[in-house]
């Protein structure tokens, strides 16, 4: 037996599956070095202590 | 949100698999709850994630996985796709708790809730394989038949109940609320607002199902558990949380207290108007989810600085962070349940449903919430005096530099407290959701 199944109903469900296997699959194509280079410029605008430490990373 | 847009423009009731999978009003409502609570939480998390070097795509893509779960958790009308919706849930979260990899006490957090979790769903499934095979079907609209055929013994009852500290353990109902705040301490603080806001809320959506759409025609089975661990909830965690000193630990037992309060209306539904208790729940679930995830958005912002989230080192917020201040204080007034923020209609319609009720146990468990309200304005209350009449501590008169996407967080989640504690009409409207609920008593 078949199952029928209305993908409009299940639309919400299958975009947000989709979206997720999208962000693994960015993540795989994505250079790891570049991704390491984002977090610890991040790291350091946020300045840890709240001051401003800008350093155009 | 727009195929849940479009489907709620449609209007009709959309079933799949021989009735096991319902996308009706109430699927789609909380849906569309799952969805916006998880985009706030990626606001929250993106700097925190980005900032600590810990791995994001998976994090997102666990978080993403839990959100599946939840959505199906809304629209599943039958006992193995209501359980294969919680692990979904709770699997991924199990991972999440842990994500800081060198921190013992996330790595505690983790352990924990997994073995609580692995534990909780064992006898969950060992009550659920009871009622399938007493009713002989897994379809929760078979199971209303066989539950309103009258009496269903001993066993019957003991296989409803097993089934039901399932779902309290991922409420964190007392007294199956132990893993909770060592859990919502160790586990990253966004991690923490998801499991405390749509984790916790996925558990109450397949309770509702579960005691609405099987369980209800014999409340006699389920109605003194309910009222037992709802007042139990309020007042073990209010009380506890009086003597926190770290804020996220206290909203650990505030949101056990909160789970309590969502309690209520389940414990009163049947000896009054069904669709008032179901109203009431349901109200009191999107409510405490945008305050709740406000809270949680303010106190990551506050730790950028702090490094801390114990109370004494929000000292004197005021004086370098008065927007923050003003936030915090506003969600937690509006967690305490005081207008015009969204959280007094959430008491509000708790209240109404005890008074429906109007026997003698439901005007009890009013007393009770009553005396847990007062209760918890000292707790909340105390943080909002050491930020706004201490001293800072470490005389740093910098205000807080908050990144542009908690910005957004804060600010969607206080338009949302604000909006509907002074329109509560609108969330209101779920009681078009009533005939989902069916009588109680057979």
């Amino acid at each position: 037996m078949t199952p029928s199944l209305d993908y409009h109903a299940l639309a919400p469900e299958l975009i947000v599956t989709a979206t997720l296997t999208i962000v693994l699959l960015v993540d795989l194509f994505w250079d790891q070095v570049g991704k390491r280079q984002v977090a610890h410029c991040d790291h350091r605008r946020a300045g840890g202590d709240g001051s401003d430490l800008d350093s155009g990373c | 949100m727009v195929p849940i847009l479009t489907l709620a423009a449609d209007g009709t009731d959309r079933v799949m698999l021989g009735g096991a999978y319902v996308v009706d009003d109430f699927a789609l409502v909380f849906k569309g709850f799952f969805l916006l609570a998880s985009y706030v939480t990626i606001l929250m998390s993106m700097d925190y994630i980005a900032d600590g070097d810990y791995k994001e795509a998976e994090f997102y893509f666990l978080m993403l996985i839990s959100v599946v779960g939840m959505m199906v958790m809304s629209s599943s009308r039958e006992l193995i796709t209501i359980f294969v919706a919680l692990e979904t849930i709770s699997i991924p979260t199990y991972l999440l708790a842990g994500w800081r990899k060198h921190d013992e006490r996330s790595s505690e957090a983790s352990v924990k809730y997994f073995l609580y979790g692995a534990l909780s769903s064992a006898v969950m499934l060992y009550g659920m394989s009871f009622v399938y095979g007493l009713s002989g079907s897994t379809l929760l609209a078979d199971i209303s038949v066989w539950a309103g055929n009258g009496d269903i013994g001993v066993i019957g009852t003991l296989a409803i109940l097993l089934t039901l500290v399932g779902f309290a353990f991922k409420i964190s109902a007392v007294p199956f609320h132990f893993w909770a705040p060592d859990t919502y301490e160790g586990a990253p603080t966004p991690v923490t607002a998801f499991l405390s806001v749509s984790s916790k809320a996925g558990g109450f959506v397949g309770m509702i199902v579960l005691v609405y759409a099987a369980f209800a025609p014999d409340p006699a089975a389920w109605q003194t558990f309910m009222w037992v661990i709802a007042a139990a909830s309020m007042t073990v965690g209010n009380v506890v949380a009086l003597r926190q000193k770290n804020v996220v630990r206290m909203l650990a037992y505030s949101s056990i207290a909160q789970a309590g309060y969502m309690l209520v209306p389940f414990a009163v539904a049947p000896d009054g108007d069904t669709a008032v208790a179901f109203q009431a729940t349901i109200v009191y679930i999107l409510i405490y989810g945008i305050m709740n995830l406000g809270a949680f958005a303010c106190v990551i912002a506050i730790a950028r600085r702090t490094r801390s989230a114990n109370i004494e080192s929000f000292s004197g917020l005021f004086y370098t962070s008065p927007t923050l201040t003003v936030a915090l204080t506003a969600f937690l007034f509006s967690l305490a349940g005081i207008p015009v923020l969204a959280g007094w209609y959430g008491k509000f319609v708790v209240f109404a449903s005890v008074l429906d009720a109007g026997n003698t146990w439901a005007i009890v468990l009013g007393v009770v919430v009553a005396v847990n309200s007062v209760i918890a304005f000292f707790y909340y209350g105390n943080v909002c005096r050491v930020m706004w009449f201490h001293k800072p501590v470490d005389g740093d008169a910098h205000p807080i530099r908050v990144p542009a996407a908690l910005r957004l967080g804060i600010a969607l989640t206080m338009i949302g407290t604000l909006v509907v504690g002074a329109f509560p009409q609108l969330v209101a409207h779920v009681s078009d959701l009533a005939p989902f609920a069916p009588t109680f008593g057979g």
